[in-house]
């Protein structure tokens, strides 16, 4: 029993100063730079150019329209010497509702653009966030805070950026073939 | 003598590890919903984005069974059940705003609650995707929406996957909600297949 105990104490407290450090290591204020995620992710690029493509889609539509009424009103400045007076208040009436339809069409779309905009953003940030939440449980972290930029985090060590790490983790996991 | 002293630690090392990973067995519904509702035991996900609250549970292939075995204890129908039942995955998806259900608390218009309720009952199988780590995706066999007209706390709809044991392989299962007009964005759940392939089961006895 003797034997043992020199062995048992020495491991105990190998043990004890490896979870030491363990626990300094996940314990320690850390942050990721959240504008750097958003940026580096693989998949905003790849949502980036699915919005810009249906946006585009979407902008063109507008941009026939606006053509063909330029066209018309072409048509009616060209023309507007032969027409009678009653012909041409209810030319200049039909571009005028023609103009506003167009308008608030242009509007709707616009509204369009930013709500998918928006829905994209969202995407990204949920991956994010699932990602971080799931990085900091496994590492057992307990605090990760997330830099913007805008002043939340005036200044931490090099040391404390997990966003590298956390970047790559998070495009690994969405490039998983 | 040393070996008999080596055989207890043996045991005292294999018995939790069996213990881990047997089959966990319930004598009534109400207590393995207990245990699936408690989001320690790893079948119940919960989120909330944008003020929207989203949750999977998995449903274990024995409530199926029992839901349609009633009171009976036949052993043979218990196993012609299991068998029916165990060759596909069912997934519970609830969602709600203020502890309503979509449909109540998210159209602003008749256009929007009419977008909404084809949606819900038609669509849902091109909005929800079910897909392994390689990404290779499973196909929906079936889903159920039972329309509740507001009397439910949350939209709740079950989606039934085909449990092909080579696409259970990995960590986990990428379970996919798109947006549905909601602007939550893509909501994700990573469902453990530790937890698919090692469901609890009703031991089917007297309650």
């Amino acid at each position: 029993m003797k034997k043992l105990s020199l062995p048992i104490a020495v491991l105990a407290l190998l043990i004890a100063i490896s979870s030491f450090f363990y626990n300094q290591n996940s314990s320690k204020q850390v942050y990721v730079d959240v504008n750097k995620l958003m940026e580096g992710y693989n998949r905003t690029k790849i949502v980036k150019a699915e919005f810009q493509e249906k946006a585009k889609t979407l902008q063109s539509n507008v941009d026939s329209l606006v053509t063909d009424w330029q066209k018309e009103l072409k048509l009616y400045e060209k023309e507007r010497s032969n027409y009678s007076k009653k012909e041409l208040e209810l030319k200049q009436e039909l571009l005028g509702n023609k103009q506003q339809q167009i308008n608030n069409y242009q509007q709707a779309i616009q509204q369009q653009i930013q709500e998918e905009d928006k829905k994209a953003s969202q995407t990204v940030i949920n991956d994010i966030n699932d990602y971080v939440k799931e990085f900091g449980k496994k590492n057992k972290h307990q605090i990760i805070f997330g830099a913007s930029g805008s002043g939340n985090i005036m200044y931490a060590d090099e040391d404390t950026d997990l966003t590298p790490e956390v970047l790559e983790g998070l495009n690994k996991e969405f490039d998983a073939k | 003598m040393g070996f008999v002293k080596k055989k207890k630690y043996l045991v005292f090392l294999i018995v939790p590890l069996l213990w881990n990973c047997s089959q966990k067995t319930f004598e009534s519904e109400q207590d393995m919903w207990t245990y699936l509702n408690d989001p320690s035991n790893g079948y119940l996900q919960q989120k909330t984005i944008n003020g929207f609250d989203f949750s999977i549970v998995q449903r274990p292939t024995d409530l199926l069974v029992k839901q349609e075995l009633g009171d009976s204890l036949d052993i043979e129908k218990i196993k012609g059940l299991r068998e029916k039942y165990s060759k596909y995955m069912y997934f519970n998806i609830s969602m709600s705003k203020n502890n309503q259900e979509l449909l109540s608390a998210a159209p602003k218009n008749r256009n929007e609650f009419g977008a909404m309720v084809n949606q819900l009952a038609f669509g849902m199988g091109d909005k929800v995707h079910l897909y392994t780590q390689q990404k290779d995706t499973i196909e929906l066999a079936d889903f159920i929406y039972p329309r509740m007209y507001g009397m439910s706390r949350s939209t709740t709809i079950m989606f039934v996957y085909p449990r092909n044991k080579q696409q259970l392989q990995g960590d986990y299962l990428n379970f996919t909600i798109e947006d549905l007009d909601l602007y939550t964005g893509e909501v994700k759940f990573k469902i453990p297949i530790k937890s698919i392939s090692n469901e609890p089961q009703l031991s089917f006895k007297n309650e």
